[in-house]
């Protein structure tokens, strides 16, 4: 007991000191809390809506009901992704297992913080749901004691339950013990679950609604599978107070469990992790001969940027994901939008005025969106880290390896223009607006890798120790993505006030004037940013 | 040949470097010893064309690396202490990066690569990602990127760390075959044993400023003959 309590302390205090106590990063933990704020009132709202809604009919426990589920189903999904990390790809393991410690020790103790960490997450969530019953008059002091143990104990349940979960796939799944393949197909399935879920919200009926609410729904089989939710529930609004016992006889199952789980199968899929594959095999003369080609240095250095941003994880999570997830969503919001908006956009379309122009100036929007929103030229300098010197001691010109950084963005950015594409085909498009459109869209492409990585040669960040923080925790690529919010916003604005007649000439300027400057960085990017690459 | 000649190297009010002189001459092995702080790697990453000198000059074989950056940078391989590079990267790919930065030839890369590989028993390894190696491993495989440039010039930066002793025989055999051929190599170290039997000349380097050049005989007849090399380093670096 004293081991897991040291431990837990240990655990708690190495996690909060990777917290930033800089005056600049305290007030961006204040912005974060104050833009939850609509989100929190939005949610309390709907609570607040649904509880007056169902009070005469005296169900307003199935709201309470429903909280808590959605609640323990959000944080399952989330720990599933989360624990994996901490339990065995965390770097604190290398230390801790040759120590003197049980295994079930250091999981429980690790346990222990995730749930810590998730009462951030249940102040979300639950907090509105307190708040819309407090609104409608509950406030017992029996309610409220109620309340502050479900608080404390609702992560629990599902953290458990999940550990239990993982620790099985990462004791007889061998190919999910690896980091980077874990990693990857972890953070596209939780995309692909989100996206899903959003469709489906988006694509709900009447019909769906009812059948997961009525009996034999959807929600009354979540109820058997959360048992302890139905209880406590019952405790609260029915007076049933001996279903405690049921409450707490719940907990301690799944307790007994994963503390068996985990003496029993943790400790070894903890020692058999692994960064990334490797086969230790010989290459034969024949591969020797096909890897061993006489390239271009612009062509190489370029293959090696592609190469390493699409076999690091967090970058083909933060860099290339995204050229995916914004058409995507895009897509999904226009099925939202039923099957009466499309084919009238696709019968209006040839007859909107000004047509080419406006399509040119929409192109050199979204070509500046997809080359900054995906922020690989923003962080293109970030990402090599410690590693810049290499920059610096090689005989390759600085513009050679600029223009292979740029290069190797508006390859990436491809993706989001093939998606325009495609759109501009299926809205029926006439070949030559779409030939035009495209082309002002690579224009544009390349003008935002460029500006990317002036930014990221101004202000680069090069000492972190983890990769994801290249990207993640970079102003370089927050200022990137608002430059292409601001650029959007200026077609946007143009697209709306320029008058019929000009609008054709600012289409056209635009369009030589980001070429010109394409040109221009080509030639000169070294000397635009040689007074900051030599300062690194 | 490098020569260096009046180099500072100021970091606001510090000075680093301060006013150094060193010739290195071709066909012979020079180690570069000193504590920490003393300048060393500052003054290697000038060589290197990493930090701009603000006052004086470096010439690698006679070429100006501020003048001429692309040129100088041409002449020399540079191994740095920190072996932790493009870590993503599988070993072949990393080693035919490298040949194609500097220019090598199809065929001339391949043997080379095929001698390297048997020489530091890497021929496993190959075919995986750098990031799966152990440190030794990675130190190997970047070793074996600037070999298989064969610049005249090697400069290294603590060469040996992590390194198993047969890999640490045979860099120390090629470094001694290098020099013997007519070519230079420069290699900054904290293992004075390793400097006291490879090395034909030492400099030593403390506070910025270089506190002796020449062999290590006369630096013995200087401080004393029957002191080790690590004694007369605690005389030299102490009595500054």
């Amino acid at each position: 007991m004293n081991n897991y309590i040291t431990l837990t302390k240990v655990l708690l205090k190495t996690s909060l000191t990777s917290l930033s106590k800089k005056k600049s990063q305290k007030w961006l933990y204040l912005l974060l809390v104050i833009c939850f704020i609509p989100n929190l009132f939005v949610t309390t709202t709907m609570y607040n809506d649904s509880i007056q809604a169902l009070e005469p009919l005296h169900q307003v426990e199935y709201i309470y009901s429903i909280g808590l589920q959605s609640t323990t189903v959000v944080i399952f999904i989330f720990s599933a992704f989360l624990i994996p990390s901490i339990y065995y790809f965390s770097k604190d393991l290398i230390h801790l297992l040759p120590m003197p410690i049980t295994s079930e020790c250091i999981i429980a103790s690790k346990l222990t913080v995730c749930i810590i960490y998730e009462y951030l997450f249940c102040i979300l969530i639950l907090g509105p749901l307190f708040l819309a019953f407090i609104l409608n008059g509950y406030s017992s002091i029996f309610f409220w004691l109620m309340n502050i143990l479900v608080f404390i104990t609702l992560p629990i349940y599902p953290l458990m339950i999940s550990s239990i979960l993982i620790l099985i796939i990462m004791r007889f799944a061998p190919f999910v013990r690896r980091k980077d393949i874990f990693n990857i197909v972890g953070s596209f399935l939780l995309i692909g679950i989100s996206l899903s879920f959003s469709m489906l919200m988006n694509n709900l009926d009447d019909n769906m609604m009812n059948a997961l609410l009525q009996g034999g729904g959807m929600l009354n089989h979540l109820s058997l599978l959360l048992p302890h939710i139905h209880f406590i529930t019952q405790v609260i609004f029915n007076n049933a107070y001996l279903y405690i016992i049921g409450y707490f006889i719940v907990h301690i199952i799944v307790g007994t469990l994963f503390i068996l789980c985990a003496k029993a199968i943790y400790l070894k899929a903890a020692l058999s992790i692994e960064e990334t594959n490797s086969s230790r095999k010989a290459l034969t003369n024949e591969q020797l001969e096909k890897k061993l080609k006489q390239g271009n240095v612009l062509k190489e250095y370029t293959i090696k940027e592609l190469k390493i941003l699409l076999r690091t994880p967090a970058y083909i999570l933060n860099c290339v994901l995204t050229e995916l997830i914004f058409p995507i969503v895009m897509i999904i919001s226009f099925s939202a939008s039923g099957d009466e908006f499309l084919p009238y956009i696709r019968e209006y379309i040839p007859y909107i005025p000004n047509l080419p122009a406006y399509l040119c100036l929409i192109a050199l929007g979204i070509g500046m969106f997809a080359s900054q929103s995906s922020m690989v030229t923003a962080t293109s300098i970030s990402r090599e880290g410690k590693g810049y010197v290499f920059m610096k001691y090689i005989p390759v010109s600085l513009r050679t390896i600029l223009n292979a950084k740029v290069l190797s963005g508006f390859i990436i950015s491809q993706i989001m223009i093939a998606f325009v594409l495609i759109g501009f085909i299926f809205l029926n498009i006439d070949v030559l607006y779409i030939v035009i459109s495209i082309s002002a869209c690579e224009i544009s492409s390349v003008l935002g890798n460029y500006i990317g990585i002036v930014i990221d040669c101004i202000h680069p960040s090069l000492f972190w120790e983890e990769e994801a923080a290249a990207v993640k925790r970079n102003i370089t690529g927050v200022i990137s993505m608002f430059m292409a919010f601001a650029f959007v916003a200026l077609i946007i604005i143009v697209c709306i006030f320029a008058s019929d007649s000009s609008i054709y000439y600012i289409a056209f300027i635009s369009t030589i004037l980001c070429l010109i400057i394409d040109v221009l960085f080509y030639l000169y990017i070294d000397k635009v940013v040689d007074k900051y690459f030599r300062k690194l | 040949m490098i020569t260096i000649h009046d180099v500072t190297k100021k970091f606001s009010d510090f000075k680093a470097v301060d006013h150094i002189d060193l010739t290195i001459p071709d066909g012979e092995i020079i180690g570069f010893i000193g504590p920490n702080g003393a300048g060393k790697t500052t003054t290697i990453k000038m060589m290197t064309g990493i930090l701009d000198i603000d006052e004086g000059s470096i010439e690698l074989n006679g070429i100006d690396i501020s003048k001429h950056p692309i040129e100088a940078k041409k002449q020399f391989g540079f191994v740095s202490d920190d072996p932790d590079v493009f870590l993503r990267l599988k070993g072949i790919e990393y080693l035919n990066f490298m040949a194609d930065i500097y220019g090598v030839e199809g065929q001339d890369r391949k043997e080379r690569i095929n001698y390297l590989v048997k020489e530091f028993e890497m021929e496993k390894a190959l075919n995986d990602k750098i990031i799966s190696y152990s440190h030794g491993m990675r130190q190997k495989i970047v070793v074996m990127g600037v070999l298989i440039c064969n610049p005249r010039i090697w400069i290294l930066d603590e060469p040996m760390t992590g390194l198993d002793p047969k890999s640490s025989y045979k860099l120390k055999q090629m470094m001694k075959e290098h020099a013997n051929k007519g070519n230079t190599v420069f290699f900054s170290t904290h293992v004075l044993e390793v400097a006291e039997k490879l090395c034909d000349k030492v400099a030593i380097i403390n506070h910025g400023k270089i506190l002796y050049f020449g062999t290590l005989e006369d630096l013995k007849s200087q401080y004393g003959d029957n002191d080790s090399l690590e004694e007369i380093f605690m005389k030299v670096t102490s009595d500054e």
